[in-house]
């Protein structure tokens, strides 16, 4: 599908080796993590340098051939698909982290870093890169500015965005642009901030300037088990209205942590109807009236039990088990659908308890891994990808749920994207008139559309066929 | 300039050309059509090849041309939205900060931006500056805190933008494009924020500093330590005296949360810092804030400049080698300068201006004063002015908003029609 030219031209720029175009080979960049919709790339290439992608764009544009992007292969919502006449660009080779700045607690990366190798570079100089998501050992620094990634610690410490102060990368044409900087403060419109969390839509960001933070001096990690799903919702929404912020607060309901206890032995009561973890941090002052008024709002809410974790090891337990919980949920089913909502933390509750009784009317099993200090729900809906009728309940529930955040609110994505999977809910949660400004943006940035087409926008909801929701991936 | 109620005088209101007022004198019923007067007249104004100019509270004293048609967002005095269990408040575009702090502080709740003159800054104001003040450095500016915007385009089109929850990645976040944009893009009529308990506790520490030269190295010691400042702000001799901080220079850190945690950290600056200090209540330590962001005022003029927060003193030192004259603060932890024009000889001025242009800094003079152009924002890049040309090409192609102002000049005027 590729015409030889151009894949000879490519080669020149990158070298040989930098290029995958065998049948067999491509088949291995046929999918992100959202695996339900399979497109073969028509080549791969690897660029090693910013200058390379911008060139290898260029060429793009000249033989009107399609590219996308692809950090670690991570995402959970398609946005790394590519069609067959297309050319993915991979920037896994662009690995250079070009600059740390202590003094100024800042460094410069390149898109392909492994985000958890960069908070790994500077953690003896007491810092880190603070967004966290569950992929944070594969994902990588351009997937989550392209994504806007979250992750556990995001209650406190924000999402990519909040720490990105500028962004290099190549626009629909190949120029290699920059915007953005080194300093907090910036004048005009915010443009690095527009830039981060637009799905490689119209341009692909080769690196970024991003913000490290100091790691605390103190930290305690609190296990709470609760015996209802409302003690544990409403336990977060007192936590929140108390003006206490967590640096984490996560939920598990009853079927992941019967999962999780099974893969890791972690210790939670197979009885319980959730678990949350708390975490709170900062100066070593303070921090025991902080736990002691976390303590004291599980008890209020009725927890059977509330502990501390000891040590190190303690912690790093409990998070392991939370990180890994998606994947722990393998062990129940065939197959399962992550769902990715937000929804104000005050209707949490309400949510959780109609997820339940969505389960119930779709005949399905339903476990919530909850971002719940952020309102952030991940229910897994379990089926048998072997029978379409379980299927199509699997996507009616889903559904459903996803709608409920929008009338409640909220979103259908905090932070997945909206990638393949979702480009139907952006409608229902935007007016045509708002996602027509959008289209505006985008088309006016990428006007031959020839940059990672038909992904985010209703326009191009007809070049994906997804015939199911689901993923199998940290969340 | 006059002022010209358009209906009731809580309703929306707009500044100069008359000749509009014809198109705008129409009955405001209810919250429905709140927002209509305003649609009308960008409709209007739009219609008749006329710019429109957004006007907030006329804090920072813009200037208007006299083509243009100012409008403004209604003056309304109460929230769209509030939920407090949520920590999420949406409010007009017209209310003032104080009102909006008014409105939080009853139920123990704060928007963490320190901004000049509370009781006149609005709301739509403050976003469309993107000016925040000390807290920044801990609480976050306005890209952190504000999570929704409803605006109306250039079409008079009401829009909403983002939403009102704290995590959403849903389609392209807007919001961000209108913040610093002094009403070059839209005109914001509602914000919503994410906002914060009110801290338990509110105190800061002044270290008098010899020279602002020593600040670096206790700003650096401060900055990497396990301590939490709240704000970090320097002053010099001038505004430290001027504002009874000190009797020369000063560093102010300030903590605030949980009493244990503000009194423990206080109680570890000295020790860390090797230097005695003097501890402000909450009141003063406010007064100080305030002040530092009262220096935008309208009548005093000042340019921000933006450095990262390791460069602040050699950008101070560098400023006062050739602008003797020039009185200086800083948000240290933040990188920002604040240089006070009020008592700045013009000579000085135009040599501040030169400095930062020969070192490349960006800057913001949000009015002229004698000596300073206004410049909402400077020392774009090339990169930067290619991409707001294709936003507003994308967002206002008719170049409705601002037309043939500062920002236009900024990002490379094109009278004649679209940017290129």
């Amino acid at each position: 599908m590729i015409s030889s030219d151009l894949i000879n031209q490519i080669a020149h720029i990158t070298g040989p080796d930098a290029v995958v175009s065998d049948a067999d080979e491509r088949r291995v960049y046929e999918a992100d993590a959202f695996t339900l919709v399979r497109r073969r790339p028509g080549l791969i290439v690897l660029p090693g340098s910013a200058e390379q992608v911008a060139a290898i764009v260029r060429l793009c544009n000249e033989f009107d051939t399609p590219f996308v992007p692809r950090g670690a292969g991570t995402g959970l919502a398609g946005g790394a698909l590519t069609r067959d006449d297309a050319v993915m660009i991979s920037l896994n080779r662009m690995r250079a982290i070009r600059r740390i700045d202590l003094r100024n607690r800042i460094a410069e990366v390149e898109a392909g870093v492994i985000n958890q190798r960069l908070t790994r570079a500077v953690e003896s100089s007491g810092l880190h890169f603070a967004p966290d998501p569950s992929s944070q050992q594969a994902c990588t620094i351009g997937g989550n500015v392209a994504t806007n990634a979250g992750g556990p610690h995001t209650l406190k410490y924000g999402v990519t965005v909040d720490h990105v102060l500028g962004v290099e990368f190549v626009d629909s044409a190949g120029g290699l642009r920059r915007v953005g900087g080194e300093a907090d403060e910036f004048h005009g419109p915010d443009l690095t901030g527009f830039v981060v969390g637009c799905e490689g839509t119209f341009g692909i960001v080769t690196a970024a300037i991003v913000r490290l933070t100091r790691l605390p001096e103190a930290v305690r990690t609190m296990l709470a088990v609760f015996d209802t799903l409302d003690d544990a919702t409403h336990t977060v929404r007192d936590v929140i209205a108390a003006g206490i912020v967590p640096a984490a607060m996560e939920m598990m309901d009853h079927g992941v942590l019967t999962a999780v206890e099974a893969a890791y032995q972690v210790g939670f009561p197979q009885d319980a109807a959730a678990v949350l973890i708390i975490e709170v941090d900062g100066p070593s002052s303070g921090i025991e009236r902080a736990t002691r008024d976390v303590l004291n709002i599980c008890n209020a809410n009725r927890a059977r039990t509330v502990r501390v974790a000891k040590d190190d090891a303690e912690r790093a337990l409990l998070w392991k088990s939370r990180k890994r919980a998606a994947g722990a949920l393998g062990r129940l089913t065939t197959s399962y659908c992550t769902q990715d909502g937000v929804v104000p933390r005050s209707e949490l509750p309400d949510l959780i308890r109609e997820i339940g009784e969505v389960a119930v009317r779709h005949g399905l099993r339903i476990a919530n891994l909850v971002h719940a200090g952020d309102g952030n729900i991940h229910p897994n809906i379990m089926f048998d990808e072997r029978d379409p009728d379980e299927v199509r309940r699997a996507l009616s529930a889903s559904c459903e749920i996803l709608r409920s955040c929008i009338r409640r609110g909220g979103t259908v994505t905090g932070e997945h994207g909206i990638g393949v999977e979702k480009i139907e809910f952006l409608e229902m949660q935007f007016s045509p008139a708002e996602i027509g400004l959008m289209l505006r943006v985008r088309d006016m940035l990428n006007p031959r559309r020839l940059c990672n087409p038909d992904k985010v926008f209703p326009d191009g909801k007809g070049c994906w066929e997804v015939r199911f929701p689901g993923k199998q991936a940290p969340v | 300039m006059r002022k010209r109620h358009v209906a009731d005088g809580e309703s929306a209101f707009v500044y100069e050309a008359a000749w509009m007022m014809r198109l705008l004198e129409r009955p405001i019923v209810g919250d429905e059509s709140r927002y209509d007067a305003l649609r009308a007249a960008i409709r209007a104004g739009a219609n008749v090849d006329r710019p429109i100019w957004v006007c907030g509270g006329g804090t920072l004293g813009e200037r208007l041309p006299s083509v243009a048609v100012a409008v403004s967002a209604p003056a309304l005095s109460e929230p769209v939205g509030y939920w407090p269990e949520d920590m999420v408040i949406r409010v007009p575009a017209g209310m003032t900060l104080a009102r909006a702090r008014e409105v939080l502080a009853a139920r123990g709740q704060e928007l963490s931006i320190d901004a000049a003159d509370p009781a006149r800054t609005t709301i739509g104001g403050l976003v469309a500056s993107g000016i925040c003040g000390s807290r920044r450095l801990s609480r976050g500016s306005l890209r952190d805190l504000l999570i929704g915007l409803t605006i109306v385009d250039a079409r008079g089109d009401l829009l909403s933008l983002g939403g009102r929850v704290v995590k959403n990645v849903a389609g392209y976040d807007l919001c961000k494009l209108l913040i610093g944009s002094w009403g070059w893009l839209a005109a914001i009529v509602e914000a919503t924020f994410r906002v914060r308990a009110k801290p338990e506790a509110s105190r800061a520490i002044v270290i008098d500093l010899g020279d602002v030269r020593e600040s670096e190295e206790l700003a650096a010691k401060l900055l990497g330590s396990p301590l939490s400042p709240a704000s970090l702000d320097l002053l010099d001799g001038t505004l430290a005296r001027r504002r009874r901080v000190s009797d020369g220079a000063a560093l102010v850190a300030g903590f605030e949360g949980l009493p244990e945690n503000v009194n423990g950290q206080l109680a570890r600056v000295e020790a860390l810092l090797g230097r005695h200090g003097r501890t402000l209540e909450y009141n003063e330590y406010s007064a100080i804030r305030q002040d530092l962001s009262d220096m935008a005022l309208g009548e005093r003029g000042h340019i921000r400049a933006a450095v990262p927060s390791g460069q602040v003193v050699a950008l101070v030192e560098q400023a006062r080698d050739v602008a003797p004259g020039v009185a200086m603060a800083a948000h240290a932890g933040s990188g920002v300068v604040l240089f006070d024009l009020a008592e700045t000889p013009q000579a000085d001025r135009a040599a501040l201006i030169r400095l930062l242009d020969e070192m490349s800094v960006a800057r913001l003079i949000p009015r002229p004063v004698a000596g300073c152009e206004a410049e909402p924002m400077a020392r774009l890049s090339a990169d930067a002015r290619w991409m707001l040309r294709k936003v507003k090409n994308a967002i206002d192609p008719q170049r409705v908003f601002g037309r043939g102002g500062r920002f236009d000049a900024a990002v490379g005027d094109d009278p004649a029609g679209r940017f290129q």
